[in-house]
């Protein structure tokens, strides 16, 4: 255990930089662009015996690697199936990450696929099972792992914790880091009517691993993160809010559909730059670039 | 666009998309890489039967000699051009080509090309009359051994020396292009629409139109596979399996 608290801590201590969820339609933008501080792989996309010759050229470049898990479920009632843990696990060693991330969510139930990723019952029964999944997961992950807050249009009733207060507990109580989407966030707090701003005093910010931020939109007055559309301002703003008070190890872009073309790309990722910059600048008492 | 000479061919020869073309399958695939680019620019259009038609005029920024050669051809052909057309139309305009490869050493010159094919035929004829002469010695009728032993050595050796065309050093850059651009060939599988023209022509260059084939430009793909030997009619020799089924 002491092994991988320091590997952690070393993790931690590593500054990722700006970085961008790898897809094969991004091949091509994303090995052009020669500044990119990391890539995160889906490890779901991943066949262990084809992995894509475009992906190894980048782990050979040195661009370091997160691989990022889908459906490990460990917010279910049920225990991760460790087969699904042992291909997290081989493919990051593959890849030779340095990180492995899952959401805080459960995908499945009684043998049921729900093909999605569903928010956990905010209770302290529900939290007394995730973070028993949670250690059975890190005792068979031989990598640091980072937990995700997903987007959610529906709440379980009965919640006894807001949304942070738990990411904080569950953090509290296993040995994770946070992988932050501020873009999740802000849409679950914008469509529940609650200010996403004040949550992040109650998020473990020390153990922040890196950060998600993706595009989304606006359809019957609710907000959708589609990860299909360029990044708005609200999604912006928040990272600006987070980068004033913390400076994020990693952050990166999410796109999963709809994919823009290399300038499009660019435009975005100079966008959440200048985010960063914009919080760093109030972080350290500058004027805003 | 050929950048380097051959000094260090392997790490300074840059190919511009109709040279990789050319280099990895001749004119044919040098005309059905621009293609794929002038489709990409709006200016062609691959119809359902695979046939092509103009859709806007050449722009007078369209310099390339085999750009404007395409152009010209479908532009004035009376109704909508096949690709084979295109082919046998534009094929002289890749003749710049095909000089510039040969001076940088990356292809055979007439004389290598006639020398090896002798020496594909000669070898291709020795092994088989010594395979004769070995049955006759173990006592075989080597009569009934003619006819099937030649149906089969004169296609393979006709089919390695008409395939023959690159030299060392034109293999070693082709095989350095295929390595490096892996990225491009991902990004072509799956989303070709996102790539420039350039990046479009530049990898049906290296990989074939059948980089293409599965994805948004499968039409674009199917129609720019090569139709080889007397499979036509099945749409060439890699989508059926083989020449044996359809020919």
């Amino acid at each position: 255990m002491w092994r991988v608290r320091r590997m952690w801590r070393m993790c931690m201590m590593v500054s990722l930089g700006l970085g961008i969820g790898w897809r094969p339609e991004l091949a091509l933008a994303i090995e052009r662009r020669e500044t990119l501080g990391f890539i995160e792989v889906t490890a779901e996309n991943i066949q262990l015996d084809d992995i894509p010759p475009a992906l190894t050229r980048m782990v050979t470049r040195g661009v370091p690697v997160i691989v990022h898990g889908l459906s490990l479920s460990l917010g279910g009632a049920e225990r991760p199936d460790p087969r699904r843990l042992d291909h997290l696990a081989r493919v990051a060693e593959r890849l030779n990450a340095r990180l492995v991330s899952e959401h805080l969510a459960f995908v499945r139930a009684d043998g049921l696929e729900a093909g999605h990723l569903l928010p956990v019952p905010r209770t302290r029964e529900a939290l007394e099972v995730i973070v028993d999944n949670v250690a059975w997961a890190r005792s068979l992950l031989p990598f640091p792992l980072a937990l995700e807050n997903i987007a959610t249009l529906v709440e379980w009733p009965g919640a006894e914790m807001d949304e942070a207060s738990f990411l904080a507990e569950l953090l509290g109580r296993t040995d994770t880091g946070l992988l932050f989407d501020v873009s999740n966030m802000y849409a679950n707090a914008r469509n529940g009517g609650w200010d996403p701003v004040s949550a992040l005093a109650r998020l473990p910010l020390d153990r922040l691993a890196y950060v998600h931020v993706a595009g989304g939109t606006v359809r019957d007055d609710l907000y959708h993160d589609t990860h299909a559309h360029p990044i708005g301002a609200g999604p912006l703003a928040f990272l600006e809010e987070l980068c004033s008070r913390i400076e994020p190890p990693g952050v990166m872009l999410e796109r999963d559909d709809a994919f823009p073309r290399g300038d499009e790309l660019d435009a975005e990722l100079e966008a959440i730059q200048q985010a960063i910059a914009r919080g760093a600048a109030r972080r350290m008492g500058s004027p805003t670039p | 666009m050929v950048k380097g000479r051959a000094g260090d061919l392997l790490s300074s020869v840059e190919l511009s998309p109709a040279e990789a073309a050319y280099l990895a399958d001749r004119g044919p695939r040098a005309i059905g890489a621009t293609l794929a680019g002038l489709a990409h620019m709006g200016l062609i259009e691959f119809r359902e039967d695979g046939k092509v038609v103009p859709v806007k005029p050449a722009p007078a920024r369209l310099t390339d000699p085999i750009q404007r050669s395409v152009m010209d051809f479908v532009s004035t052909s009376k109704g909508p051009s096949s690709v084979e057309d295109i082919e046998k139309g534009a094929e002289p305009a890749t003749e710049d080509l095909r000089q510039r490869l040969q001076a940088l050493g990356l292809l055979l010159d007439e004389t290598a090309l006639w020398l090896g094919g002798v020496a594909i035929a000669g070898a291709s004829l020795s092994a088989f009359v010594a395979l004769l002469l070995l049955l006759a010695a173990n006592g075989h009728d080597i009569s009934k051994c003619v006819l099937p032993g030649l149906s089969i050595a004169v296609p393979v050796t006709v089919l390695l020396v008409s395939r023959r065309h690159r030299t060392r050093h034109g293999n070693a850059v082709l095989k350095r292009l295929q390595d490096e651009h892996v990225a491009l060939k991902e990004s072509a599988e799956h989303a070709p629409m996102l790539l420039t023209p350039t990046d479009l022509a530049q990898a049906v260059a290296i990989y074939g139109p059948a980089v293409l084939e599965g994805g948004p430009l499968d039409d674009v793909g199917r129609a720019l596979k090569p139709k080889r030997n007397g499979c036509g009619a099945c749409g060439g020799c890699g989508g059926c399996g083989g020449c044996g089924g359809c020919a």
